[in-house]
Parts: C-alpha cells; sequence; structure tokens
C-alpha cells in the first residue's frame, strides 16, 4: 500500500490541501486580529454602522407623507377643521410611521399667505432647501404630541411671505398620519438668542420662525415668530 | 534490463548481483543495486513537506501582502486614481452646493453668488496638491483661508451694489457672518485631514516597505526549496509548491472580495461624506488589488500543475523501463 499517496498521487489534493492550508491561515489571522482588535470593535463598528455615503437632496430621508390619503387632493382630512375644540381623537403611530430626521411628513399651509410648502422633520440645510422644517430638539415635537411645535423655513424662500400672516389665521398641517389646524394668535421680533420668546411647557401649540428683516442681506439676528393655539387633530397616544 | 544484465554478465562479478526490495515510502518494490541509476529517494514523511508547503503558503502570502501595500498605499498614483474615481470634488461640492443654498435663502442672496466662488477644479486641484506634497515628502500647502471669505465677502458687497442695495455698517457685518458660514463650510468639506500625520506615517512607511518585500521574497524562496527538497522526487516536490501556490491565490482571491465587505467598510460613516465617499473607494482599490497576485499565483499554480503531471509520467515510463 502506498503511504501519503493523496497527497503525492490524488488530484483532488489539489482542491483539499489548499482549502485547508487557507481555513488554518484564516483561523489564525482572524485569532491574532481579535486579539490585537478587539479594544477598537466599538470604534470600527460605529465607523462602519451607516449606510452607503451618497449625497442626495435630502440624504437619508423618507417621504411619509406622498402617498398617504391626506397627500391627495380629492382626500378628505382625517379630521375636519374646526374652530371649536372638541374631545381630541386619539390614534397610534407605528413606529416606522414616526417621523424621524430629514422625512418627509407633511405640508404646511397659511390662510392669507403664499406660504405652502413640504413639512420636514429636522431642520438641517437639506432639509431648509427643500421645505419647512420642524425643530427636533428637547421639548418640541410633531403635530399630536401635546407639546410646543417649532416648524422654521428661510424668509427669502418658503417663509417669504410669512410677514403677511395675520391675527386668526388658520395655519392647516396636513401630515401622512392625520390633519391639523392651528389658529395665529399673535406675531413678535425677537432676538436669535432670546429663549424667553417661546414656552416648551405649554400644551400643543404651533410657533413659525424665519429670520428678520425679510429683506435683509446676509445673516441677521433677529428672529420673526408666528404664535399659533391648537385648534383640531387627532392625538398621538403615548404623549401626555 | 536486459541490456543491463548482459553488462554485467561480461564482467567477473566482484560481488554477487543482489535483488533488494527497498522499503520506501513509495513501496514501489524497485530493486537496488549500487552501481545502477537508482531511483530517487520518495523524499520525507508527507508532514514534513507539507508543514512546509504550508508555511510557504503564508511566506508567499505575506510577500503578496507587502507587494499590495507598496504599490497601492506606497504610491501617490494610485491614491490620486482613488481620489478622482471617488468623485470626491463631485461629492465635496454637492455637499457645499446644499449649505449655500440654504445660507442663500437665510440671507436674501442667489445661491449662484455663492455658488460662483467655488468651482470643481478649484477643490480637485486642491486635493491633487496635497496628495502630492504627502507623498513626495514636500510641505503640505496651506489653503489661504482668508482669500476663500474675500472672494465670498467681495461677491455678496458686488451684488448688493448690482441690486442698489443700501449697505451700512450692520449690512457689512450681516455679509460678513455669511462669508465666514461660507469659508467654515469649504474648510470642513473640502482638504485633507490629517496631512502631516499621513506624510509622516507614509515617509516611515516607503521607507521599510521594499525592504520588507526583499527579506521575505527571500524567505519564501528557502521555504519553497525547502518545500521542494524535502519532497523527494522532482514531481512531488512541484505538487507541494503547487500547493503553496494555490493556497496563496485563494487567499488573495480572499483578500480582493471577501473581506471588503466582510469589514463593512462599504458603509463607512464618517464626516464629511465626500472623505467619507473617498476612503471607502480607496479602501476598496487596496483590497481589489489582491487580484493581481491572484492570477499570478493562479498562473504558476497552474504551470507547476501541469510540469507535475509531466514530470511524473516521464518518472513512470522510466519506471516502465
Amino acid at each position: 500500500m502506498k503511504k501519503n499517496s493523496f497527497f503525492r498521487r490524488n488530484p483532488w489534493a489539489f482542491v483539499a490541501v489548499p482549502a485547508a492550508f487557507a481555513l488554518l491561515t484564516a483561523a489564525i489571522v482572524a485569532i491574532v486580529a481579535y486579539i490585537y482588535l478587539s479594544p477598537y470593535l466599538g470604534i470600527i463598528g460605529q465607523v462602519t454602522s451607516g449606510s452607503a455615503a451618497s449625497i442626495v437632496e435630502v440624504s437619508g430621508s423618507r417621504d411619509l407623507f406622498s402617498e398617504s390619503p391626506s397627500a391627495k387632493p380629492t382626500s378628505k382630512p382625517t379630521v375636519k377643521p374646526s374652530e371649536t375644540p372638541g374631545p381630541r381623537e386619539e390614534i397610534d403611530l407605528e413606529d416606522e410611521a414616526v417621523p424621524q430626521d430629514k422625512d418627509k411628513y407633511g405640508k404646511i399651509t397659511v390662510e392669507g399667505t403664499e406660504v405652502s410648502c413640504d413639512l420636514y422633520y429636522g431642520t438641517d440645510n437639506s432639509v431648509l432647501n427643500a421645505g419647512a422644517g420642524t425643530y427636533e430638539g428637547f421639548g418640541a415635537g410633531f403635530p399630536g404630541q401635546d407639546c410646543s411645535i417649532f416648524i422654521m423655513a428661510h424668509n427669502n424662500t418658503f417663509f417669504s411671505d410669512l410677514k403677511s400672516a395675520k391675527k386668526g389665521a388658520l395655519v392647516t398641517i396636513n401630515t401622512h398620519y392625520g390633519d391639523y389646524v392651528y389658529k395665529v394668535v399673535d406675531t413678535a421680533i425677537v432676538e436669535n438668542t432670546d429663549s424667553t420668546a417661546y414656552d416648551l411647557t405649554r400644551d400643543e401649540n404651533l410657533i413659525l420662525y424665519t429670520c428678520y428683516p425679510f429683506d435683509a442681506l446676509g445673516f441677521t439676528s433677529q428672529r420673526y415668530l408666528v404664535y399659533c393655539d391648537f385648534v383640531s387633530g387627532p392625538k398621538i397616544s403615548g404623549y401626555d | 534490463m536486459a541490456r543491463h544484465f548482459n553488462e554485467e554478465t561480461t564482467r567477473a562479478p566482484k560481488t554477487p548481483r543482489r535483488i533488494q526490495v527497498v522499503e520506501d515510502d513509495l513501496n514501489d518494490g524497485g530493486y537496488y543495486e549500487p552501481a545502477a541509476r537508482t531511483e530517487p529517494r520518495e523524499g520525507a514523511a508527507a508532514p514534513w513537506p507539507l508543514a512546509m508547503s504550508f508555511f510557504s503558503s503564508v511566506l508567499l502570502m505575506v510577500l503578496a501582502l507587502v507587494l499590495t501595500v507598496a504599490f497601492t498605499v506606497g504610491s501617490g498614483a494610485f491614491m490620486q486614481r482613488m481620489e478622482k474615481k471617488s468623485d470626491y470634488a463631485e461629492e465635496a461640492y454637492a455637499l457645499l452646493s446644499i449649505n449655500y443654498e440654504s445660507y442663500a435663502g437665510a440671507s436674501g442672496f442667489p445661491k449662484e453668488v455663492l455658488l460662483d466662488q467655488v468651482t470643481l477644479d478649484a477643490i480637485d486641484s486642491e486635493m491633487a496638491e496635497s496628495i502630492a506634497a504627502i507623498y513626495s515628502g514636500e510641505e503640505i500647502p496651506e489653503r489661504d483661508v482668508q482669500a476663500i471669505y474675500d472672494s465670498f465677502y467681495n461677491a455678496m458687497l458686488d451684488y448688493a451694489g448690482e441690486i442698489n442695495y443700501k449697505v451700512t455698517d450692520d449690512t457689512k457685518e450681516a455679509i460678513a457672518a455669511v462669508a465666514e458660514s461660507c469659508r467654515n463650510s469649504y474648510t470642513n468639506f473640502v482638504g485633507f485631514p490629517a496631512a502631516k500625520t499621513l506624510q509622516s506615517m507614509l515617509d516611515r512607511l516607503q521607507r521599510v516597505i521594499w525592504i520588507a518585500a526583499a527579506v521575505v521574497a527571500v524567505l519564501a524562496a528557502i521555504s519553497l526549496f525547502l518545500t521542494f527538497l524535502l519532497a523527494g522526487k522532482k514531481a512531488t516536490g512541484l505538487r507541494f509548491l503547487a500547493f503553496s501556490t494555490i493556497t496563496s491565490a485563494v487567499a488573495s482571491l480572499i483578500f480582493a472580495f471577501v473581506l471588503f465587505p466582510a469589514f463593512g467598510l462599504g458603509r463607512i460613516t464618517i464626516n464629511p461624506a465626500s472623505m467619507a465617499a473617498f476612503l471607502q473607494t480607496y479602501l476598496r482599490g487596496i483590497f481589489t488589488a489582491f487580484v493581481y497576485p491572484a492570477i499570478a499565483f493562479a498562473i504558476i499554480s497552474a504551470i507547476l500543475i501541469v510540469l507535475s503531471i509531466v514530470l511524473r509520467s516521464k518518472e513512470r515510463r522510466g519506471h516502465a523501463r
């Protein structure tokens, strides 16, 4: 019987032996790499956790609104706009339907003005180039969360006619989960650093926010605020 | 064999002819005659040439790794190619466009007033100069941030003049704030971060990489020679060498196509996104470059296998005679 004839004669050795060598090398490399790289695995995971880098108009956004019933011109709003606040309907919002950063989730119109634009969640530059943005900081939220809602846009683009908003005008926000109405109760011109200009502890209310003066060149230090009280719209369950 | 027998009988035999079964690895049942041409020994037991074959494959893989690093990381031309391939300038320009469009919307200027101050060519040329300086060891060109600021500021003032806008001190201050934001965006999105650090690292790499390649090449050559020697027969020796080169070819292919996605390197999320795109393309290029050693090893493997088969059949014909 020939000894070791598999290695010396069998053609399958050209497959089996390199495969075994490769596995053995991979195992050794994996063990050594794990020993030396384990302190850095957290950082490596963070750096490689996102989606592939690409630049789109509002990168990483979802359009939650365009296919919703509220977006269709002929569709009736989920809640009929009314100036008389009644008991609020409560709705459940599934996790995947909750607006995330840069998601387009609605449309905002201000009665008596030319303000009518898409509404996004978040306020970075890509959002403000595409429409109005919803401030996502502590204490603020989106319609239905029973808190203060800050919506901002540039004074030279989507909110250029916000100055025409009069007391009593209705502000309609159509979202993919419901329609909301607010009424303008006041306007103000404040410094951009004035934190007393708004109250984050109130029940649901809306503040429209843009730079001032409207025809100024350059970055100004003043802001134009339009304060609106809640009129109607469903409350999202779980937010009190 | 008959001829050989006849030659023996014509001389007075000094020692009786002996037919001796030689115990060897093959146990061919060959016969031994001191004066006769002998078959070479079959070689060491298989574990030894096998172990050397494995060791050779590791050294060949290390050699492939060192050479690939030398021709990719160690090459300025490679980095320039990857920078172009990643569309770094286009990605940076797109990021700047988003910011400048927003600044324009907030400041009353048409976005073209700001966007016209930056061009793709300028971004490309700045990156090309930085990369060239990094690899040549020359001083990294310092960006003239004041010139960038001035170009935005003056362009905005010119526009204000065109529309007959009354420029007061407050206006100049407001415009200066925009110019500063534009300059900051440019410095954030364009340029090579940590260029000086990278330059010193590459300088050290370039000094040692070719020495390392030479050392590994010598070690690999010695290891391959020992593998061949320990195997005994030439055909068997070539077989064990082929095991090494096939392993190295397979390992190179794994480096080329498996490790990049396995480590999640296609999902790098660093800021700015333009640098993330460049880094991704650069790393993908380095890993893909392992295709070249894979091809080289595959060709060598094929040659070794063919030679091994040819030699073995010659040996068999020699046995048969």
